[in-house]
């Protein structure tokens, strides 16, 4: 039922009615911003990001192969958009980083934050395809199959990836005495 | 010591919830003799419920107007003047509630010839076709029905949307719920202004529709899906309560509008 309702507004905005997209965009961006936050924990960032994907949705729309489901074909653009940002601020940060230090001590970091904030900072301390299997696992609660595609790669890998994701959080959170 | 890889496939599934019974016992025997393997479940449960104390962020404001400003609305705009056809398609509120509509304007065509036939058999026996003339169609208020409200919901229990469709004279309210436990779907009314008149549910639904003056009460589990068409009296704009409850307790509220803004 959700995919007839997605197909038919895919449909309607490929026919010309913009209002179409506007539901699309009101059904998905709390989800959608949701991942992205998870992914590179920083609020302005996350709303460019998630706006960038919506617009390059709307642009590739026709490319849509309606065998697939409307939002798992939606998370993939927006889990690009997480990683391709994330590189490049990984590769301009290289560059920075021996001009200033941001690590923090344990206690600082510890003091500074909630639970929450704490967890959300752990999670930027795994890499990428671990943080991305995480967050789609635990986050949006979606299926293997389903990750496999928005991240592609086959299921063997996502599950060995979560799995480690886990046991690497699980240290993190230890050392961080969570 | 290494846990066995296989043990710790197991363990995760076992988080993700995918291990058969079978495997589960399994797991439950292992953890029982290796400590370890026990440690790393507990802490792997752990990480899994500290992840579910994680809240979740609301939207900025400003995010769909930008959207929205951004994309180029000419870009599908030349296709629709290509293809007329597809435009019209388009135009349908949506095909299942179309095909609902459908139905029940054709019902309600033959149920009125019918029930004239029958008040006119009464007054004369014999039927005079010759006094029967005019004009019979389709009732074209199906392709006219206009969205007046449409709520989607998104809690832990049950999800969906509830929309209300408005087209001279009727009012369709559109039931399209999912939840795991039985819930119960109440909705409202004004009697003087709106009046039941028929619902429509997949074949594989297994609802209880409850109908009185004054409200409706839908329960069931699962797919709680129902087409309802009342007679809309109200010369303006009046209101639907949409009340749901899981385990008796009152979990969302929302007064529908049916009417559009237009």
């Amino acid at each position: 039922m959700i995919e007839e309702a997605d197909s038919l507004l895919v449909r309607q905005c490929l026919g010309g009615d913009t209002r179409a997209f506007g539901a699309i965009v009101e059904k998905y961006e709390k989800t959608m911003f949701n991942v992205v936050i998870r992914m590179v924990n920083n609020y302005e960032d996350a709303q460019d990001i998630a706006q960038s994907a919506f617009v390059k949705a709307y642009e590739k729309l026709r490319t849509f192969d309606s065998k697939y489901k409307f939002f798992s074909w939606l998370y993939r653009i927006v889990v690009n958009e997480s990683l391709n940002f994330l590189n490049q601020k990984r590769n301009f940060e290289k560059l920075d980083e021996s001009l200033i230090s941001k690590e923090k001590t344990p206690e600082e970091a510890y003091d500074r934050v909630e639970a929450g904030e704490r967890i959300r900072d752990a999670l930027l301390d795994l890499k990428l395809e671990y943080r991305t299997v995480l967050v789609l696992k635990h986050f949006q609660n979606l299926s293997y199959e389903e990750i496999s595609y928005i991240v592609d790669v086959p299921q063997k890998t996502v599950k060995a990836r979560l799995f480690t994701a886990r046991q690497l959080l699980r240290e993190i959170l230890l050392k961080k005495g969570i | 010591m290494a846990i066995d890889s296989s043990l710790v496939e197991l363990i995760n599934k076992e988080i993700d919830g995918i291990n058969s019974r079978a495997d589960s016992a399994k797991l439950k025997e292992y953890l029982a003799k290796n400590q370890e393997a026990k440690d790393l479940y507990d802490d792997l449960v752990r990480v899994s419920s500290l992840l579910k104390t994680v809240d979740e962020v609301e939207v900025p404001r400003s995010l769909r107007a930008s959207i929205l400003n951004t994309i180029d609305s000419s870009r599908y705009a030349m296709r629709e003047r290509r293809n007329p056809l597809r435009s019209v398609i388009d135009l349908l509120p949506q095909r299942v509630s179309l095909r609902y509509a459908f139905v029940f304007s054709f019902g309600l065509v033959v149920g009125l010839v019918i029930y004239a036939l029958f008040v006119d058999m009464n007054k004369d026996a014999s039927i005079d076709i010759s006094k029967l003339h005019g004009t019979m169609v389709l009732n074209r208020a199906s392709e006219s029905f206009e969205t007046a409200d449409n709520v989607e919901i998104n809690l832990d229990k049950v999800h969906g949307t509830v929309t209300t469709r408005h087209a001279r004279g009727l009012l369709s309210i559109e039931v399209n719920l999912q939840s795991q436990q039985e819930i119960e779907t109440l909705l409202e009314f004004d009697p003087s202004a709106i009046s039941f008149t028929s619902f429509e549910q997949p074949d594989n639904a297994k609802n209880n529709v409850n109908i009185r003056e004054n409200s409706l009460r839908l329960t069931g589990s699962g797919d709680n899906k129902c087409l309802l068409v009342f007679n809309d009296k109200a010369p303006a704009a009046t209101s639907v309560n949409l009340k749901i409850f899981s385990s008796g307790t009152l979990v969302y509220e929302k007064v529908l509008s049916t009417r559009g803004k237009s």
